[in-house]
């Protein structure tokens, strides 16, 4: 029933979600369509080619915002849209039913992961279906490949942002959530160490171009993502309503 | 804690960064009993209601509810099975529709009653596809109860449970509460405001004020033994003269006093003191709450 719940939560969000890789990947076939045309395209706009601006926009923008909104608002969020300030009255009734607050987070974080696992898959199809257009350099398996790494960038993001909303109301965990993804995605891309280059990771460079899988960097997300929620749990367990 | 307390609270402090909401709280709630928690704004009800339900922990003192321990996750756990609330802001989940929430919240209660929640719809006029968010405040607080009252639960903890009903919506749930408590013999301990509506219903009250319970007494026993003493005199009231007995009031000639089971050693010491006229009476809940509130709020 805790799923009932989620999913009437996060459906709005979830259409967010599905949207912004699909208009990524509908502005990406446009410029294919014009690269085809012989038109010429704005260089500095686009960076490198059409096919590599829509892995980057994918990894540092896409994936980062679809697991940001996903995470939503944690347990204190009750409503589908809109930002609260402070804790949602509603939060009251949650946590007077006779469920743990871990239970209540872990279906929260499995459901939420499991949505965006599933938008991620609808990413990794829109790449496949644009990579003829957009004449990319990756045969069909490894565009594929992408999957779990975008899955494992995901998850950091995710627990993070909901580290941040067991901490924060919506709003401020809204404010600094964003503040720190976009922050990092810029120290990342601006050359920062490799460790912290989730962008990157997620575009599986190493596993394509050096045949490395790059599982320590992986298995580090995975470890920092359960430290995330892990702390998010500490914090939740301790929160006085 | 014997079987027969459902809530048993000794010494209950809670504290904020900038106050004191509970100061020493102590309070035993008879099992099967209806149970007014009566206070002014901020005397510390809300806070108590939170602490029995595991929403926040008290920083002094101990809290028991149906023997169990409310600091303690399991024993919470279980309290919040066997216990249902209302709360203060009776807001719900405004994306899903009266039925969507009754839907979510009856798997939680293996002992949910369907019957009763037919004729709670019903009755509480409650509309079901209706979504939760476009219900009024008094539909909303309806609900509210609707999902409380049909758990199954021994204990209820109402926080100002009529608050935004009209006088014959509040008259409908009342008789309702009544029916529950002695049809299933649930106990009810419900914070109010509406002090006639406490008169009507409640058997037993607990007064608190600035975190402290000023009385925990049966109304019975409430109605037997309170008394205003009204006197008028020659002249000034003799103030210091009635101190042991209770604050005096007093305006020009007269003066009042609410005495507690002491009301015929008032009158005698009034007459010695030459009191021209004496007359006493029977205290209403109310007058009790005022001037109980009144004369610690005046000491504080």
């Amino acid at each position: 029933m805790l799923l009932l719940k989620f999913w009437l939560e996060t459906r709005v969000r979830l259409a967010i979600c599905v949207f912004l890789p699909a208009s990524l990947a509908f502005a990406a076939w446009q410029v294919g369509v014009a690269a085809r045309s012989g038109k010429s395209l704005d260089a500095a706009m686009l960076g490198a080619t059409p096919w590599e601006h829509l892995l980057v926009s994918m990894a540092a923008l896409a994936v980062p915002m679809i697991a940001l909104i996903l995470a939503g608002t944690g347990l204190m969020g009750q409503t589908s849209s809109g930002m609260t300030q402070g804790i949602h009255p509603s939060t009251y009734y949650t946590l007077t039913l006779p469920v743990t607050r871990t239970r209540l987070l872990f279906t929260r974080t499995v459901f939420g992961l499991g949505l965006t696992a599933a938008v991620i898959a609808l990413i990794v199809v829109l790449l496949l279906l644009l990579r003829e257009p957009l004449r990319a350099p990756h045969a069909p398996a490894s565009v594929l490949l992408l999957y779990p790494y975008m899955l494992t960038g995901a998850a950091v993001y995710y627990s993070f942002a909901t580290l941040i909303y067991s901490w924060f109301d919506e709003f401020w965990g809204g404010m600094i959530t964003l503040f720190v993804t976009g922050g990092f995605i810029g120290y990342s891309i601006g050359g920062g160490s490799s460790w912290a280059s989730i962008p990157s990771f997620m575009r599986a460079r190493t596993a394509l171009e050096a045949g490395d899988p790059a599982l320590l960097q992986a298995a580090f997300y995975l470890v920092l993502s359960a430290a995330f929620l892990g702390g998010a749990l500490w914090i939740l367990k301790r929160k006085e309503f | 804690m014997s079987a027969d307390t459902v809530i048993e609270i000794r010494g209950l402090s809670k504290r904020y960064k900038h106050a004191v909401a509970l100061d020493g709280l102590s309070l035993t709630v008879p099992r099967g009993s209806v149970y007014a928690f009566l206070g002014r704004n901020g005397a510390g009800k809300t806070t108590t209601l939170k602490i029995l339900l595991g929403l926040t922990r008290a920083t002094g003192g101990e809290a028991r509810v149906l023997g169990l321990p409310c600091d303690n996750e399991r024993a919470s756990l279980e309290i919040r099975r066997r216990a249902a609330s209302v709360n203060e802001k009776k807001t719900l989940y405004t994306c899903m529709t009266v039925e969507h929430i009754i839907r979510f919240t009856r798997p939680f209660f293996p002992a949910w009653n369907r019957d009763l929640e037919s004729r709670y719809l019903k009755a509480f006029e409650i509309p079901l596809q209706q979504k939760v968010g476009a219900l009024s405040k008094g539909t909303l607080s309806r609900l509210n109860l609707l999902l409380a009252m049909c758990r199954g639960a021994e204990l209820l903890l109402l926080d100002e449970p009529t608050e935004g009903l009209d006088p014959a919506a509040t008259e409908v749930v009342l008789q309702e509460l009544m029916s529950l408590a002695a049809g299933a013999g649930a106990t009810i301990f419900f914070s109010s405001h509406q002090l006639h509506e406490v008169e009507q219903i409640a058997d037993r009250v607990c007064l608190i004020h600035a975190g402290r319970a000023l009385l925990e007494e049966s109304l019975d026993d409430i109605k037997l033994r309170y008394r205003r003493v009204s006197m008028v005199f020659e002249d000034a009231p003799p103030v210091e003269a009635f101190a042991p007995f209770g604050p005096l009031q007093k305006d020009g000639r007269t003066a009042s006093v609410v005495t507690n089971g002491r009301a015929a050693h008032v009158v005698e010491l009034a007459r010695s003191l030459g009191a021209a006229s004496i007359d006493v009476q029977p205290v209403t809940l109310k007058e009790l709450f005022l001037e109980s509130t009144r004369s610690h709020h005046a000491a504080a």
